[in-house]
């Protein structure tokens, strides 16, 4: 048996979801039970009413009551571990076809999901986001953003940078890059026109030759291409530069350029909106921005730098970085709300990134939620134990299966009585038989079969009388007037919604009205693979006579059948009679001999000649 | 009676539960191909003196089963397949009537009341005329035809351990099946019309794996490359030479249709709204499932997709040529159970 498992890729993807393509009539179709396209059939047979089944059977099916509750508390003991109100705070970069490209820092505790970023970074509402993770980056992912997104898109975790492009490409975004020159990422804003790397390095006092190659991620055509550029290679919107540790860079000057402000303590509830202009300049010192606004030439110029890292090449074109009212920003709009903060938040503010960390009334919450988690844990528990002290019987086996009565739509919980049914044995008529069996491999963890279906019915009870209204789909209380559960529309799909249905019972009883056949045991046994299998010869008939012609193995054949015959062609000096003339004429006017057939023809005909003289 | 039967393109497998209870199931498997051989006295003597059953047609002589492995020697064209193309053939008919020599050669007599007998329908194009033409040759054996999807077998076989939920997925010799399951409902179905026998006959097209018959026409040899990829040297992902290489090319586009596949599954809306988050298994039963670094291969693809966060394993089955056949007589037995209960 082949096993693998998948922990390391599933740690690579975690919390990124797979690719939306809402372009792909497959997945975007959800009206047709079945769907088809270029001749595949993809049904998926289950409705909604399967799945309201699945959430309120829920209690029954998956874990229980106790676990569930350690649960609560294991996550409640790791967010107290994890330090909810250290006020540590998380840098989420966002670039390309937003309005506001920008590192927003927030709450290391708040959940912030792509969708989140992208709202209010003002982008699309429709396109390809690239996804770059690590501390630098080091993972990619791509994710299809789309209104039909069922989701908010993926988690973001701490340093990630979103490069989104839009799928119609006809917003007005400002087209900026990515630099990683230190801690956090810097968003510069290119001016109109071809902008080439060595501009950027002479502007920002990057020591380099003109041979060095820098690592970029190229994400023009909605995926991360990586590439490395020469400084006379031209940079593209949504580019991400590693000028680090590429070239020699100077902090203090990064830091002036980009009105630095200190990542990781004062960023909490603020943004750093460090947007430059980069762009050529005339002679006369005034540089237009991306919005065609002359800008005060305030400064920074290849002039100034240093003269070592300016090559002729890029001394034609003088550059000059505009700050661009960082702190006017600031104040303009904080991007996420304050918990606790009297002011109302702003539009497009995080939904999901409310801070709950710093405030003592939460936490006294969080506390007392705690304390009644162990609570009703220690409640479980001493429940569990009276009723297994009760019941005494210690059985080592849980059924695995059950059938599934499709009349009826779906199987029944333990405790409903179907019209008509079989009254079932008592537990002492199939108590022997199961243990005999369950000495055997079982898929279920040995548990005490008594004292767990008890737990599960009460379980089913609550399920019915309190998650279930009367008039629903599922009530407990079935009949024939319950509408079955269509698996398929279509007669493609009609073939697979077999009347049989197999459920998995598990602990939750469904399966109890096979517990009175003979046997269930026998059928576990073909199930688990226990039963010996005896291959036999087939025995055919010596001989018999069929009608008709074989086609025989035509796909295998390599050369293509002829679809015609080139006519024969005989000596013209053998020819007697009428019907060889008759022949060759009908054979000359059929096929058209040309070329070299026509010379050896004429070869063979003086051949013949010969040879007959 | 409960009876099950496998029509697969490779071959076909039937299996009934053995009498008296509890003592094993009886299995026939027949090769699904036929030898063509020309009708002579010689090959006549020649196949009466070995006891392999025949069947003259015309101008010819069909050796079908078992017995065509036995006789192909004697023909210098290679074996065709009763499943030509993956369907039941409509412009062939010995290949039709040898299909029902092969059911009532595999099935056993009916006993008592209630005889199942649940089938797989091969191939992904027309399948109603399958489904159609095997439950009329089911019928005249006496077997009310149960139509069984081969993915839902397998689960049915293989899924226990993992709560009959998660993908199943059945490459066979035409098709590949991809299901996905909750609690052994099925919440999704594909059928990609790609399987082994693209893998082998592209191998034998880019490698010139051919045999030349009696009149100089050339004729791939999947049987050459079947004999060749079985080898236990062969490793899908750790190439050691060209025509390996290509074989882990093969297998990865195919591999990629499926994983491209079970992605579009995880993202149809129902699918979303029922299994939202949850880490899924993956059974993998057919015998291509068998080769060499197949659960890393599909593994790889998986990544590629960006659907391994949802993955929870990658399992081959141990015994593919008696999974699908035993998910069979499950599901017929289930299915019997079903009537009895609702009769009462």
């Amino acid at each position: 048996m082949q096993m693998v498992s998948l922990a390391s890729a599933a740690a690579r993807d975690a919390q990124i979801l797979p690719v939306v393509d809402s372009s792909d009539p497959v997945t975007a179709g959800s009206a047709q039970l079945c769907h088809y396209d270029r001749g595949l059939a993809f049904c998926h047979a289950t409705g909604v009413r399967e799945a309201r089944f699945t959430h309120r059977r829920t209690p029954g099916t998956g874990m229980s009551v106790m676990k569930r509750l350690s649960c609560l508390l294991g996550i409640a003991i790791s967010a107290c571990a994890s330090g909810a109100a250290t006020g540590q705070t998380a840098n989420f970069t966002v670039a390309g076809d937003v309005d506001r490209p920008d590192t927003w820092a927030l709450d290391q505790n708040q959940t912030v999901s792509l969708i989140d970023l992208l709202e209010h970074a003002g982008a699309g509402r429709q396109g390809s986001a690239i996804i770059l993770r690590g501390r630098p980056p080091e993972q990619f992912f791509s994710e299809y953003v789309s209104p039909q997104m069922s989701d908010r898109g993926s988690l973001l975790t701490s340093h990630d940078i979103v490069i989104y492009h839009d799928r119609d490409r006809v917003r007005t975004a400002p087209r900026s890059v990515v630099i990683l020159a230190d801690a956090v990422p810097r968003i510069v804003n290119l001016a109109p026109g071809e902008n080439v790397l060595g501009s950027l390095l002479v502007a920002i006092g990057a020591r380099h030759s003109p041979d060095t190659r820098i690592p970029a991620i190229r994400t023009q055509q909605g995926r991360p291409d990586s590439i490395r550029l020469l400084p006379s290679d031209p940079i593209v919107h949504g580019d991400v530069l590693f000028l680090t540790p590429a070239v020699q860079l100077d902090p203090v000057r990064i830091s002036q350029l980009f009105h630095m402000h200190v990542p990781e303590t004062s960023l909490e509830h603020t943004t750093v909106q460090p947007v430059f202009a980069l762009s050529p300049v005339n002679e006369s010192g005034v540089t237009c921005d991306s919005s065609g606004l002359l800008i005060p030439d305030l400064a920074v110029d290849t002039v100034s730098a240093p003269e070592d890292s300016v090559s002729d090449e890029y001394s034609a074109t003088t550059i000059v970085i505009t700050p661009v009212a960082a702190k006017t920003v600031i104040a303009e709009e904080p991007p996420f709300a304050v918990p606790g903060s009297p002011e109302p938040a702003a539009p497009g503010t995080f939904p999901a990134a409310q801070s709950a960390a710093a405030s003592p009334l939460w936490n006294g919450v969080f506390v007392l939620g705690l304390l009644g988690a162990i609570g009703l844990i220690i409640t479980g528990w001493l429940k569990a134990r009276s009723e297994q002290t009760a019941t005494g019987e210690t059985a080592s086996r849980v059924k695995t299966f059950s059938v599934r009565n499709s009349v009826d739509g779906i199987s029944q919980p333990a405790n409903a009585k179907r019209p008509g049914a079989p009254e079932a044995p008592p537990e002492e008529q199939t108590a022997e038989s199961r243990q005999e069996s369950g000495a055997k491999k079982q898929p279920w963890s040995p548990v005490n079969e008594k004292s767990l279906r008890t737990e599960v019915l009460s379980t089913a009870d609550s399920s019915a009388d309190e998650l279930i209204g009367d008039q629903e789909w599922f009530s407990g209380d079935l009949t024939d007037g319950d509408a079955p559960l269509q698996q398929a529309s279509s007669p493609e799909s009609a073939e697979r919604s077999s009347p049989t249905e197999v459920v998995t019972s598990g602990p939750d009883g469904i399966g109890d009205s096979l517990s009175a056949g003979s046997g269930t045991d026998e059928l576990e046994d073909l199930i688990q693979n226990r039963l010996p299998i005896q291959l036999q010869q087939t025995e055919l008939p010596l001989k018999v006579t069929l009608f008709g012609r074989p086609a025989g193995p035509q796909r295998l054949r390599v050369d293509a059948d002829h679809t015609e015959l080139a006519a024969p062609h005989f000596a013209a000096g053998s020819r007697s009679g009428n019907q060889t003339r008759e022949a060759d004429r009908t054979a000359a006017t059929s096929k058209s001999v040309t070329g070299e057939i026509a010379a050896l023809d004429r070869a063979l005909t003086a051949l013949h000649g010969q040879n007959n003289s | 009676m409960i009876t099950a039967i496998d029509f697969g393109c490779f071959a076909i497998r039937s299996a009934w539960r053995a009498d008296p209870p509890n003592s094993g199931i009886m299995m026939h498997s027949a090769q699904s191909e036929y030898v063509v051989l020309p009708n002579i006295e010689q090959h006549r003597q020649l196949l009466d003196a070995h006891g392999i059953s025949r069947a003259e047609c015309e101008d010819s002589i069909v050796v079908y089963g078992n017995q065509a492995e036995r006789a192909r020697w004697l023909s210098r064209t290679p074996s065709a397949g009763i499943f030509n193309g993956g369907m039941v053939p409509v412009d062939d008919p010995p290949a039709r009537q040898i299909l029902d020599l092969l059911t009532a050669s595999m099935l056993p007599e009916p006993s008592g009341h209630g005889n199942l007998c649940a089938f797989t329908i091969p191939g992904s194009q027309r399948r109603n005329e399958s489904q159609e033409f095997l439950a009329r040759l089911i019928s005249m054996r006496g077997f009310e035809p149960l139509p069984v999807s081969a993915a839902d077998a397998a689960m049915l076989a293989e899924g226990s351990e993992s709560t009959f939920t998660g993908f199943a997925i059945v490459m066979g010799a035409e098709t590949t099946e991809v299901s996905l399951f909750r609690l052994g409902v099925t919440l999704a179905s594909n059928i990609l019309p790609v399987g082994a026998d693209w893998v082998d006959m592209e191998l034998a097209r880019q490698f010139k794996v051919q045999i030349w018959d009696e009149s100089g026409d050339a004729w791939l040899d999947l049987g050459a490359v079947r004999e060749w990829k079985h080898h236990p040297d062969r490793h899908l992902s750790s190439a050691s030479g060209g025509r390996e290489k290509v074989f882990g090319q093969l297998n990865s586009a195919v591999l990629a249709k499926v994983a491209q596949s079970i992605r579009q599954q995880l993202l149809l809306p129902d699918v979303q709204l029922i299994l939202p988050d949850d880490r899924l298994n993956v059974v993998c039963c057919g015998g291509a499932t068998q080769a060499a670094g197949f659960t890393s291969a599909l593994t790889g693809r998986f990544v590629d997709h960006d659907i391994a966060g949802r993955i929870q394993s990658v399992r081959a089955v141990d015994n593919p040529a008696q999974t699908v056949i035993r998910g069979l007589l499950i599901a017929a037995e289930l299915e019997s159970r079903r009537r009895t209960h609702a009769a009462a």
